[in-house]
């Protein structure tokens, strides 16, 4: 027995048995995670923290849910604000989605995409007329900048870009909803795009993004069923950004791309949970006034939309104003029409037949 | 949103000290898969007393803490367990780890210490194992310096004397 004993002890704790692996350790991390979400005070909805105390098990379903995919946790993804599994997909869901991304690009993609979805969820809220709009408008908001603060701490290139690409587009489709009559929900997704508008300012531009999204989204829109006029301007606004980037004009191209695509989900999921279709249309922006006056119907409800803000009620716009519009794309007109016309007591029944696979939109 | 913050806390304490309960534990029953359960149980045992509302101002000698009870606990649930039974330590080493020698003489240390009698182990554990000085160990178990100093010197002298017995 030469040695000293701290020096032994240093030694063995180096060793590979006495010390945790790299997935050990997140494999217990992903346990107490769960184990955290199971913990009474930590669950606001009674409902769940019943259902969840009741049975260990429900934890072990719960990591399997995630591992794998499909079955119940999965199903919470379509979830909104008010629903039963909207806990579920916020308090167990996506945490653990963030616990199991490991780099740091990897987390700066999950970041994005659960702050995209509180966006999504509002749009979705007011597209179907549910309560609680203004509440999740607020909590939206409030993750933006969580959000856009938490980005900074990562050394990921272009993630702050990325981020605002996402936000920009969000803040588009919000405000065409947020056109027609003024309410106070009107009101809420206004000061929401608002916010996602000043979180995207700023931001760098790579052509080579802007073809990726453009490919991403033509995929998309000749995977899904959407009404046929807009899925024909989709294709036709695509075919006009790659027009304009192969003339070296690549300053809009990302956020116009991002936008198409951000479009097309969101007519797919206000199509699954309001079942009402989307028209989507584009115009030049010099129209964009004569086009407000004629499009007031009011048997739909009316989403009429500025990429800028043009409504009488911004006026702290100015560095929007100023920017350069003709790149920024055509002005975007969005309105949710009864179409299918069911009723919305049957979207538990087939909801089962949801697409789940509406996140891709952020990568 | 609070309880949000509290939970990216919780986590980020997991992160740091994770490995460092994961050895207390596998010092004191010389068993991985024991170590590894006991590790996860002692996070989520903290975190459910954090959300009992427990006020916690430091959090590493409070996990220490959660973790030498869990501890006692499988001392008592489970049988007494011979040391030379344990099929651990230097035999599942991978033979390219290091100096097998002085791993072995390492592994029979790890030994000494875990057949020692509290509260002399866990001093020891942290003294030897995670390299700690006396003033250190006596913040993560919240005691008196002086005490700690004793116990790791009354310790030391214990496995000094049990590893010359049995290597000699």
């Amino acid at each position: 027995m030469n040695h000293d004993l701290i020096t032994l002890g240093k030694e063995l704790t180096r060793t590979s048995a006495w010390s945790l692996s790299a997935s050990e350790k997140s494999q217990i991390k992903s346990a107490v995670v769960v184990a955290m979400h199971t913990t009474p005070q930590a669950i606001p909805s009674p409902y769940i923290a019943y259902f969840l105390r009741r049975n260990a098990l429900v934890a072990l379903v719960l990591v399997i849910a995630v591992l794998g995919s499909g079955t119940t946790v999965a199903f919470a993804d379509d979830a909104l604000p008010g629903d039963a599994l909207y806990a579920v997909k916020t308090q167990v869901r996506e945490p653990l989605i963030r616990a199991f991304a490991l780099s740091d690009e990897a987390k700066v993609a999950v970041e994005i995409r659960q702050a995209e979805e509180r966006l999504k969820e509002v749009a979705l809220l007011a597209a179907d007329k549910r309560p609680r709009v203004a509440e999740a408008a607020e909590n939206a908001a409030e993750k933006v900048e969580q959000t856009k603060a938490r980005l900074s701490a990562f050394q990921v290139e272009d993630a702050d870009a990325r981020f605002s690409v996402a936000l920009l587009a969000q803040a588009d489709i919000l405000m065409a909803q947020a056109q027609g009559e003024e309410t106070s929900d009107t009101q809420s997704l206004k000061n929401l795009a608002e916010t996602a508008r000043e979180g995207g300012e700023g931001y760098t531009v790579r052509s080579e993004r802007a073809y990726a999204l453009i490919a991403k989204a033509r995929e998309r829109i000749s995977e899904r069923e959407l009404q046929q006029d807009t899925r024909e301007a989709l294709l036709a606004e695509l075919a006009q950004i790659e027009k304009s980037l192969a003339q070296g004009s690549a300053l809009f191209a990302e956020r116009r791309a991002y936008r198409v695509l951000a479009l097309a989900e969101a007519a797919e999921r206000i199509r699954d949970t309001a079942k009402k279709e989307v028209l989507v249309r584009f115009h030049e922006r010099r129209e964009q006034r004569e086009l407000a006056k004629t499009a007031e119907d009011p048997a739909t409800a009316t989403l009429m939309m500025a990429t800028s803000a043009e409504t009488p009620s911004s006026d702290e716009d100015e560095n929007i104003e100023e920017r350069d519009k003709d790149d920024e794309g055509p002005e975007l007109e969005f309105r949710v029409i009864d179409a299918l016309s069911e009723e919305s007591d049957e979207r538990e029944d087939d909801s089962h037949e949801r697409d789940r696979s509406g996140h891709g939109g952020g990568e | 949103m609070r309880s949000q913050e509290r939970e990216q806390e919780f986590l980020a304490a997991y992160d740091a000290y994770a490995d460092a309960i994961f050895r207390m534990c596998y010092a004191k029953t010389g068993n991985r898969d024991e170590a590894k359960d006991l590790s996860q149980e002692t996070f989520v045992r903290a975190w459910a007393e954090l959300c009992k509302g427990k006020e916690i101002r430091d959090m590493r000698p409070f996990l220490y803490t959660v973790a030498r009870n869990l501890v006692k606990d499988y001392y008592k649930r489970k049988k007494p367990v011979l040391e030379r039974d344990l099929p651990e330590g230097v035999l599942e080493m991978a033979p390219s780890e290091g100096n097998q020698a002085l791993l072995a003489e390492a592994e029979l240390m790890a030994r000494a210490v875990r057949a020692l009698a509290e509260p002399y182990r866990e001093s020891l554990i942290l003294h030897l194992i995670e390299g700690l000085p006396v003033q250190e160990i006596a913040l993560r178990l919240g005691e008196r310096p002086n005490t700690i100093s004793v116990r790791v010197k009354r310790g030391l002298e214990k496995v000094r004397s049990a590893l010359h017995i049995t290597t000699s």
